[in-house]
């Protein structure tokens, strides 16, 4: 039962940082921080993992060293969003960010591989990594077998939107304005079941 | 923006109170654990605050030595809830739950007042009540100017709702069986 009519209390990212480190979470719990409240990530299957694992390698080669790539782990954006995106391709690090997790700042492209949430992930995500100054988004729609990508955020939401089939290309600033189909990032996961 | 899309984490009882001793949820806000999420009071208007200190000052001296009265205090309901009813009556305990707050269990009939706040009080918090068993469970809906009493939880639901009305009445188990006028619920203790 969800509840209705009620304003949720909104933790800020230190909070939410000081209950994990309380012991308050429970173990097994993957949790993201959206907008100030905590909610549990989809779990996903074997198309959803094969398609990060690809993006992982795909980045890799196209990038090489240049970048310090992580996978399903947190970043940090001011002050409420604490999210878990699949792939973020961050600004190399010698440090690889044992200091502190990744900031906007840190962040070239953050990816998330979308089959049952598609929306969300095209609506209230985007426009909160808009509002953050995520600079590239990327929304690899595994239900559709599209790549949305978003680029230019200013005012709140992403100024630059388009969605591509497998078969169309566009520059990715994040990959040094290399063009890219849609067909390669999609990789194994194309024309699965949805 | 609202993260209605996703599923919220639950708190237990437990991890709400040591969030609040670690200083982790500020002290200022008021804030309730409704079927293990955190949500925020809506904040009193006049008009409710002179409902709850009547219905206090009625009942206080009404239910002496028969049950404890307790206004805008926590009580403790049986999966994940912690909320702050507006009046709850408590069956009688020799330490006067000084030990520990009163739980779900103890409690003989609560009520919340709804300016606002009527949907969520009728849908979301009565059935909160009515899993932990609830015998009796009063919205007081000053809008609209009627009581809704909900009795007979069963499978999480109330099986009885009634509304009254002014010039109307009924029997409150809750209360000893006395007979309750909606009068002296919406309109309190008047002026003289």
């Amino acid at each position: 039962m969800s509840v209705q009519y009620a304003t949720h209390h909104r933790f800020t990212v230190d909070e939410f940082e000081r209950i994990a480190e309380a012991g308050l979470f429970p173990e097994e719990a993957r949790l993201e921080l959206l907008d100030g409240e905590i909610v549990e990530m989809t779990p996903v299957g074997s198309r959803h993992i094969g398609c990060v694992a690809w993006l992982d390698d795909l980045f890799r080669d196209l990038l090489g060293q240049s970048v310090t790539l992580i996978v399903r782990s947190p970043v940090r954006m001011p002050t409420t969003l604490r999210p878990i995106p699949d792939v973020s391709v961050l600004r190399r690090r010698e440090d690889r960010y044992v200091g502190a997790l990744p900031a906007p700042a840190d962040m070239l492209l953050l990816v998330e591989v979308s089959d049952t949430t598609v929306l969300p992930d095209r609506n209230e995500k985007r426009r909160m990594y808009a509002e953050a100054g995520v600079p590239e988004y990327w929304v690899v729609d595994i239900s559709h077998n599209t790549v949305v990508v978003h680029l230019s955020p200013a005012g709140g939401d992403y100024q630059d939107v388009a969605e591509y089939q497998p078969e169309q290309s566009w520059r990715s600033p994040a990959l040094g304005d290399r063009a890219i189909e849609a067909r390669e990032v999609l990789g194994p996961a194309l024309g699965g079941d949805s | 923006m609202s993260v209605d899309f996703a599923t919220r984490h639950r708190f237990t009882v437990d991890e709400f109170h040591r969030m609040g001793e670690a200083g982790i949820l500020s002290n200022g806000e008021r804030l309730e654990l409704i079927n293990g999420e955190i949500v925020e009071m809506t904040p009193i208007g006049s008009a409710h605050a002179a409902c709850v200190r009547d219905l206090d000052e009625w009942l206080q001296p009404t239910l002496r030595g028969e049950a404890v009265v307790s206004a805008q205090q926590p009580l403790i309901v049986e999966f994940d809830g912690e909320p702050v009813p507006d009046i709850t009556i408590l069956r009688p305990r020799p330490d006067r739950y000084r030990q520990s707050h009163p739980t779900s269990a103890d409690a003989l009939l609560v009520i919340e007042v709804a300016d606002s706040s009527v949907l969520y009080d009728r849908n979301v918090k009565s059935r909160m009540y009515a899993r932990a068993s609830v015998p009796e469970y009063w919205v007081v809906d000053l809008p609209r100017a009627r009581v809704a009493v909900f009795q007979s939880p069963e499978g999480g639901e109330y099986r009885e709702l009634r509304e009254y009305g002014r010039g109307e009445s009924w029997r409150s188990a809750g209360l000893g069986g006395r007979e309750v006028t909606a009068d002296l619920v919406l309109d309190g203790l008047g002026e003289g």
